[in-house]
């Protein structure tokens, strides 16, 4: 028992450190490669991985860290971010109580998430009030691809963390038997 | 399949928690993001970015050294070319200088001071792509202080947003929460600079009848609470009247790039005399 806590521990520890590792590649190494024009959102497989493939609540806390740690290095407002991110975890929620959580269906989710966030991140502000612009097509559409591209092999790492530290307590499940 | 079974307690932690935004969303920002939790964030991203940094400049430095390589020949006689025009050219600004130090003394010039700044290193971009923040390697340690500007060799880049000790925030002129007091510089007239998209600005609050061209340039103002007055901030590129109404809209080209910014000055003092940049 003392030995799987350990494990979970030690998941959440390199989950946690690899979340920074990803979302500062994001807003660090990759604008020096490719510019602003090409952006990515890397934070958005690590959230859905999370809400996927891990219990409720821990997602529901996940959802408050990916906020806090995005708005503080963002302009961006932290209420705002949150109401994405949460809707994001909600519509997911649903959703895998319908499908199964296979490869096929992150990368659904991914690709789908991906090319909302920009337009959820729009409205939102339209709607309670607060400044906001639509980046352009050209970028929002690349951008998504890219994103969804990296998320295959950002799975395979997550996966592969997962099964390196046998976290039994929240292993895949099948979608129904989580909530 | 199972849809309408679930876990009531589960559902009504979930329920809080999505609830929790609504109210952050009321709180004021400047409070929200001043905790310490907000603040140890901002810490750990700014390591990672550093060292991210140091990664990308070490491979751009590299590879400039190879590409260098490959040219330097002819990059060589041209500079040997060069190098006797700028002789010849030396020659005739020694008496212009001449001159102009006669003159300033006819005149009684005072010597300006020059402005003093920090340079800073951008480390980090905004991860919401809509948004333009960056991270500079420059913080309170190294004197910078909450709303102090920032520009670059073309003009104004945004101002001091978020301090750490060793790192800062700077918000661009670009982006959309972004608010800068201006001037257009022929006609004086007084606007607030807002951010619009990634390439151009907004002159905000400017009335109907005020007097603005395409192609003024708008500079910061002395209204500012950024202290920083005369800096260039960008050209008038579109002006729109409505048949009715008080105000006009007038969008503005910024004379920097926001995707090109690599090196940024953060400006500690300005000089009383120094009135234009």
């Amino acid at each position: 028992m003392l030995i799987k806590q350990k494990m979970i521990f030690f998941n959440y520890l390199i989950m946690i450190f690899l979340f920074f590792i990803i979302t500062m590649f994001q807003n660090s190494f990759w604008p020096s490669l490719f510019g602003i024009h090409l952006p990515v959102y890397l934070w958005i497989p690590y959230l859905i991985y999370w809400s996927l493939y891990r219990k409720p609540g821990e997602a529901a806390l996940i959802v408050y860290f990916i906020t806090i740690s995005i708005a503080a290095t963002s302009s961006l407002m932290v209420g705002y971010l949150l109401v994405c991110n949460s809707l994001i975890f909600l519509s997911l929620l649903l959703f895998k109580r319908v499908y199964y959580t296979s490869w096929v269906f992150f990368s659904t989710a991914c690709a789908l998430t991906v090319f909302f966030f920009p337009i959820l991140l729009w409205t939102i502000p339209q709607i309670i009030g607060g400044k906001t612009y639509f980046h352009g097509f050209i970028p929002w559409l690349a951008g998504g691809l890219v994103t969804w591209i990296l998320s295959f092999p950002l799975l395979v790492v997550f996966q592969w963390i997962d099964n390196l530290t046998i976290v039994k307590s929240t292993e895949r499940r099948q979608p129904a038997e989580v909530l | 399949m199972n849809f309408f079974n679930f876990d009531i307690k589960k559902a009504i932690l979930i329920v809080f928690l999505l609830i929790l935004p609504v109210f952050l969303m009321t709180l004021d920002r400047s409070k929200t993001e001043s905790n310490l939790i907000f603040r140890s964030f901002f810490f750990i991203n700014s390591k990672i970015q550093s060292v991210y940094h140091s990664f990308t400049s070490s491979i751009h430095q590299t590879t400039a050294t190879y590409l260098n390589l490959i040219h330097i020949k002819k990059q060589n006689r041209d500079l040997t070319v060069e190098n006797k025009q700028l002789k010849s050219y030396l020659a005739l600004m020694k008496e212009t200088q001449k001159e102009n130090e006669r003159l300033k003394t006819i005149l009684h010039f005072k010597e300006t001071n020059k402005i003093k700044f920090t340079v800073a290193q951008v480390v980090g971009r905004d991860p919401v792509s809509e948004y333009q923040l960056i991270t500079v390697n420059r913080g309170r340690h190294h004197g910078i202080k909450k709303n102090m500007i920032v520009i670059n060799e073309k003009g104004v880049v945004g101002y001091v947003f978020r301090l750490l000790d060793d790192f800062s925030q700077v918000i661009l002129l670009t982006d959309p929460h972004a608010v800068i007091p201006a001037v257009i510089q022929r006609s004086r007239t007084h606007g607030i600079v807002e951010g619009s998209n990634k390439n151009v600005c907004k002159l905000k609050y400017l009335k109907r009848r005020d007097d603005v061209k395409t192609g003024d340039i708008i500079v910061t103002s002395k209204l500012s609470r950024l202290s920083a007055e005369g800096f260039p901030i960008g050209t008038v590129t579109d002006i729109k009247k409505q048949q009715y109404g008080l105000t006009q809209e007038i969008t503005i080209t910024p004379f920097i790039n926001p995707s090109q910014l690599e090196e940024v000055f953060i400006v500690d003092k300005i000089p009383s005399q120094q009135k234009e940049f």
